[in-house]
């Protein structure tokens, strides 16, 4: 082994070594966040009661009622109602770009979501706030604040994240598939429903995912335009509260030490096995479809 | 890899906290405007001193205090001191009721801003308004605005269907723009595009004295703390700027 073998060798081991106290520092650091919750989460339930505190409705933490299925409900519609806006355009979005629009159109597609996957949530709450609550007020639904104004927002904010994904899942079906399809007799529609849509249905799966889970996780969009109201449910078109923005509303009441913190941490481990639950389970499914 | 190693070295050094002492300040973000103004200048005649502000709410900077992790909470909601702690008021500052100009209301009394609050009145016509619904902009529990109004009027945290909005200028904004709407605000700016509404007749801005809704925003500190958080809490609680942040000074807490 010459002198230049020995140098590239020990160089190599050094990086294995950084890599591996990286990735050993990342699960460390989600494993003390997990622990956190849990141990949080598991004091309050055992104080509180798990079936209790889930399915009631009652949220007044300063006399220490707390249960938070209404914000489950909430956050469960509001995410529902923004996949089902964003899906369809998105994957209208993907087709075109990958399949229907010229050179140019598609350069400038590509950067306009790219741009907009960029925005922070902030900016998104910000238009809601100027363009969705006026607009559902001046439809006479409510003052504006609610649930499907909270799904408008956030069907807006996903739907460049899904569309780029979803892009990629469909650019990767290979050509020789389409000019088969098309060698076949299929017309351009019959490509897209028959061929293009099933082969690429895994990346389309993991796009989903990906977006599903933004959606399920955001905050600061969500909570302003809302509205926060926590003591009934007040139907799609009245104020709300889901698990994040009651979170972030209620840590001014609930700081760590104080009574009743536990239930932050029981709402937030709530979303965390929520999410991994919806992705793990989706997530076999896309693992055992493949590659198209 | 011994540029790495360097580069870390150098940051580790740049952000080590040297030997200037720390405060932190914390609690109600509607205090923060006024003790920026009053740290600033605090700030500059210690320079030995570093003082970091964050807002959280009353809960969080008293919690924060007594868990050590906050050297002076600022709150509009009152909590026991103790004997472990110091409270000093800051004054108080009014809670003014707003509307929006559609409502047609200008005026109610104090048993009609109850049924308001309570959700039995749905329409500003039943107070001679305009046919309007009414809808609610309040703060979110752990507020001192809404502890205030709470206490006055006697309202429940179930009410009927109420946006909740996490700042005063939050509220103000969701006021503005939505006709029917009323809501509460702390301090006596004159906001625009709202109504500031009198209660039994009575004008905040026109006879203060007679108001009836004010928080009673205090500072709390441990009894134990260093001489340069007892110097800053003193400045808190004593400076004459808090005139301009909507403080009425010389009177005493309840």
């Amino acid at each position: 082994m010459n002198i230049q073998e020995a140098s590239r060798r020990r160089s190599e081991r050094v990086w294995m070594g950084v890599v591996a106290v990286a990735s050993g520092l990342v699960f460390t650091v989600l494993g003390f966040l997990v622990a956190v919750l849990v141990m949080g989460a598991i004091g309050f339930a055992a104080q509180h009661g798990l079936v209790h505190t889930l399915l009631g409705a009652r949220w007044q933490p300063l006399a220490g009622r707390l249960q938070i299925g209404l914000f489950i409900v909430d956050s469960a519609l509001v995410t529902a109602l923004a996949m089902l806006l964003a899906l369809p355009f998105g994957i209208a979005v993907a087709i075109f770009g990958s399949l229907v629009a010229g050179a140019w159109e598609r350069t400038v597609l590509r950067w306009i979501l790219t741009l907009a996957s960029a925005v922070p949530s902030v900016a998104y709450g910000w238009w809601g706030l100027a363009v969705v609550v006026p607009g559902i007020r001046g439809l006479g639904l409510g003052a504006g604040y609610g649930l499907v104004s909270a799904g408008l927002v956030l069907a807006l904010m996903i739907l460049p994240t899904f569309s780029v994904l979803a892009w990629e899942a469909i650019l990767a079906v290979p050509e020789d598939w389409h000019q088969t399809s098309l060698a076949l007799g299929a017309n351009d529609d019959q490509n897209i429903i028959r061929l293009v849509l099933p082969a690429s249905m895994a990346g389309l799966q993991t796009a989903f995912l990906t977006a599903l889970a933004r959606a399920v996780g955001e905050t600061m969009a969500v909570q302003m335009v809302l509205g926060g109201a926590v003591s009934h449910f007040y139907g799609l078109f009245g104020p709300g509260a889901t698990l994040t923005t009651q979170i972030l509303t209620d840590m001014a009441v609930l700081p760590v030490g104080s009574p009743n913190h536990g239930v932050l941490d029981f709402m937030a481990l709530v979303l965390f096995l929520g999410v991994t639950l919806m992705t793990g389970t989706m997530g076999r499914q896309v693992r055992g479809r493949g590659r198209p | 890899m011994m540029w790495l190693l360097r580069t870390l070295v150098a940051a580790g050094l740049l952000l080590a906290p040297g030997s200037r002492q720390a405060i932190t300040v914390m609690g109600a973000t509607s205090l923060t405007a006024y003790a920026r103004a009053v740290i600033e200048p605090w700030a500059r005649a210690h320079a030995n001193v570093q003082v970091a502000l964050s807002g959280g709410g009353s809960y969080a900077g008293w919690y924060a205090m007594k868990a050590g992790q906050a050297d002076i909470a600022l709150c509009d909601l009152r909590f026991d001191p103790g004997t472990a702690f110091y409270e000093r008021g800051l004054g108080k500052m009014p809670v003014l009721f707003i509307a929006n100009p559609s409502d047609g209301i200008r005026n109610v009394s104090r048993s009609s801003l109850r049924r308001v609050f309570h959700g039995q009145i749905k329409n500003w016509r039943e107070l001679g308004g305009r046919n309007q619904l009414v809808r609610m902009v309040v703060r979110p529990v752990g507020s001192g605005a809404r502890a205030v109004v709470a206490q006055s009027l006697g309202v429940s945290a179930d009410g009927p269907a109420q946006v909740v909005q996490l700042s005063n200028g939050a509220v103000v904004r969701a006021v503005q723009e939505t006709p029917g709407a009323i809501g509460y605000v702390e301090g006596d700016h004159a906001w625009p595009g709202v109504i500031a509404l009198k209660v039994n007749g009575q004008s905040y801005q026109a006879k203060p004295g007679k108001w009836p809704f004010y928080a009673w925003p205090r500072i709390y500190w441990p009894v134990r703390a260093s001489s340069a958080v007892t110097s800053l809490a003193h400045a808190l609680s004593q400076s004459p700027r808090r005139s301009s942040f909507g403080l009425i000074t010389g009177v005493n807490p309840p």
